[in-house]
């Protein structure tokens, strides 16, 4: 139980440092084709700190709930990766063009 | 101004073309609009030869503060020094990347049309696609195709 507990703080705390990074160096990306997916990507890490937040109580919410949870977590991880993925061809392709 | 004189727009005019934030009156807005930053003032008097009151339009815009000469040019600056003015120009306060990679470039035209490529680039990724290719086509002006 110990060892859920610490693995959710450090999920919480690398998440809180993702939401910091996507934001900080987000300022120096005003637009174009990064700055506009950066914007979502953006977007996405808020939603998944605030679900991460959320982990520590999972003992306390009712079972349909926490499936609610884990499974929107695991839709938007699988976009983050989409357009994250897409965004790294995109930048090759531009890059090689 | 010389027929060889380049016109730009200035922040004002990119925002009145961006924006419609100063409400230009129709006329001078379609004169703005002619004013690309890489159109020399004596095409510019053909292209804009069918509007009505070309010059006096030319002349309001300058005069309101929408459209300026381009200073490197009037000055008979350097490519380089014209590519960074462009940069400047056209990018505001997102043109310090773009300034640094020009101002590491060397000066013969060749390198520079390298670099111009590689800025395009930048600002496509990073700024906005459509600034690219108005830089693109200001830098092909500048350089020669």
């Amino acid at each position: 139980m110990e060892l859920t507990l610490g693995i959710n703080v450090a999920a919480i705390l690398v998440m809180l440092y993702c939401l910091w990074t996507v934001i900080s160096l987000g300022k120096s990306i005003p637009g174009g084709v990064v700055g506009r997916q950066w914007r979502t990507l953006t977007v996405l890490v808020v939603l998944f700190t605030i679900g991460y937040f959320v982990t520590p109580f999972f003992s306390h919410l009712p079972a349909e709930m926490i499936n609610l949870i884990v499974a929107a977590i695991f839709f938007f991880g699988a976009i983050y990766v989409l357009i994250t993925i897409r965004l790294i061809y995109r930048i090759i392709e531009e890059l090689a063009g | 101004m010389s027929p060889e004189s380049l016109l730009v727009r200035t922040q004002k005019g990119r925002e009145e073309i961006d924006e419609r934030r100063h409400h230009l009156a129709p006329a001078l807005r379609h004169v703005l609009i002619l004013i690309d930053g890489a159109t020399r003032l004596a095409d510019l008097a053909v292209k804009g030869e069918r509007i009505p009151n070309f010059r006096e339009s030319l002349d309001a815009l300058i005069a309101q503060g929408f459209v300026t000469e381009d200073g490197a040019v009037a000055a008979g600056g350097t490519p380089k020094a014209r590519l960074i003015d462009a940069a400047h120009r056209l990018l505001g306060k997102n043109a310090g990347k773009v300034v640094s990679k020009l101002e590491e470039s060397a000066d013969a035209i060749d390198s520079l049309k390298v670099t111009v490529e590689s800025a395009a680039k930048l600002i496509r990724l990073t700024i906005d696609e459509g600034k690219a290719v108005e830089f693109a086509e200001a830098a092909k002006a500048i350089l020669g195709r």
